[in-house]
C-alpha cells in the first residue's frame, strides 16, 4: 500500500490517514489501532513517533511467534 | 563466518555440518538446533487435528534481525560460528541463546492450520522466560 503525506508526518499520522481513509474497512482499522502491534521503518524497529521520509517502509508488526 | 538462511527448500543437516566444519577448522564442538512440529494429534479429539504448520516471515527484516542476534551471540560467546565453538559449553549455550532470541525478536509468524480452521499462535510465556533469563544473567563464556 503506498500512502501520500504531507512532509514531516510521523507514523502516527500515516496510522491516521489509512484509518480515516479505510473506515469501511473495521478488520484493517482495528488491526492498526492494537496496541500490541510493534512498528518498522525501513525495516527497524521504531516508534509511532518517527517522522517518515519520502519512499520510507513501514511495517506493522503483530507480536511474533516465531522459530 | 555469519550466514542466515531463510528457505523453504528442505536441507541437509550434514552437509550444513560439513560446511560448518570446513569454515571453522578450530572448532572443538559444534550444536545443531533442528526444529520439528510435533503431531500432537489425539484419536479422541478428530477436530483439534492439525494439517499444518506454516510460517510467515518479513523478507530482509527478519534476515537482519537474525544477524543482529548472530552478532550479540559472538559478543558474549568467543569463536562462536552459528553455533561451532572451542568448547560445548559454549556451542550448547549459543545455540539456546539464539533459539530464545530468534523466537522472542526476529519477525517470524506461526499459523496453525488444522480441522478447526486457520489460527495465528502467540508467543507462550514459557518463551518469553526463556529469553529473559539472558538479560539478567549474562553468562560467562568458556575460553580454555
Amino acid at each position: 500500500m503506498s500512502v501520500e503525506l504531507d512532509g514531516g508526518a510521523t507514523v502516527a499520522g500515516l496510522v491516521a490517514n489509512v484509518c480515516s481513509k479505510n473506515k469501511q474497512s473495521a478488520a484493517l482499522v482495528d488491526a492498526l489501532q492494537d496496541q500490541a502491534l510493534m512498528v518498522s521503518v525501513n525495516q527497524k524497529v521504531t516508534d509511532q513517533s518517527q517522522v517518515l521520509n519520502d519512499g520510507d517502509e513501514v511495517g506493522f508488526l503483530p507480536p511474533v511467534s516465531g522459530g | 563466518m555469519k550466514r542466515v538462511l531463510i528457505t523453504q527448500d528442505d536441507f541437509d543437516v550434514a552437509v550444513e555440518y560439513a560446511a560448518l566444519c570446513e569454515a571453522a577448522p578450530k572448532s572443538g564442538a559444534v550444536v545443531f538446533f533442528v526444529g520439528l512440529v510435533r503431531d500432537l494429534y489425539d484419536e479422541q479429539n478428530e477436530d483439534e487435528k492439525i494439517d499444518c504448520l506454516e510460517l510467515e516471515h518479513y523478507p530482509g527484516m527478519t534476515e537482519r534481525l537474525c544477524e543482529d542476534i548472530i552478532d550479540e551471540a559472538s559478543q558474549r560467546y568467543p569463536v562462536m560460528v552459528a553455533v561451532a565453538a572451542r568448547h560445548r559449553e559454549n556451542a550448547f549455550q549459543a545455540a539456546q541463546f539464539i533459539m530464545d532470541y530468534l523466537k522472542t525478536r526476529a519477525t517470524f509468524w506461526k499459523k496453525e492450520v488444522g480441522q478447526r480452521g486457520e489460527q495465528w499462535l502467540g508467543l507462550k510465556d514459557k518463551d518469553k522466560l526463556a529469553a529473559l533469563r539472558w538479560e539478567t544473567n549474562a553468562s560467562q563464556s568458556t575460553d580454555e
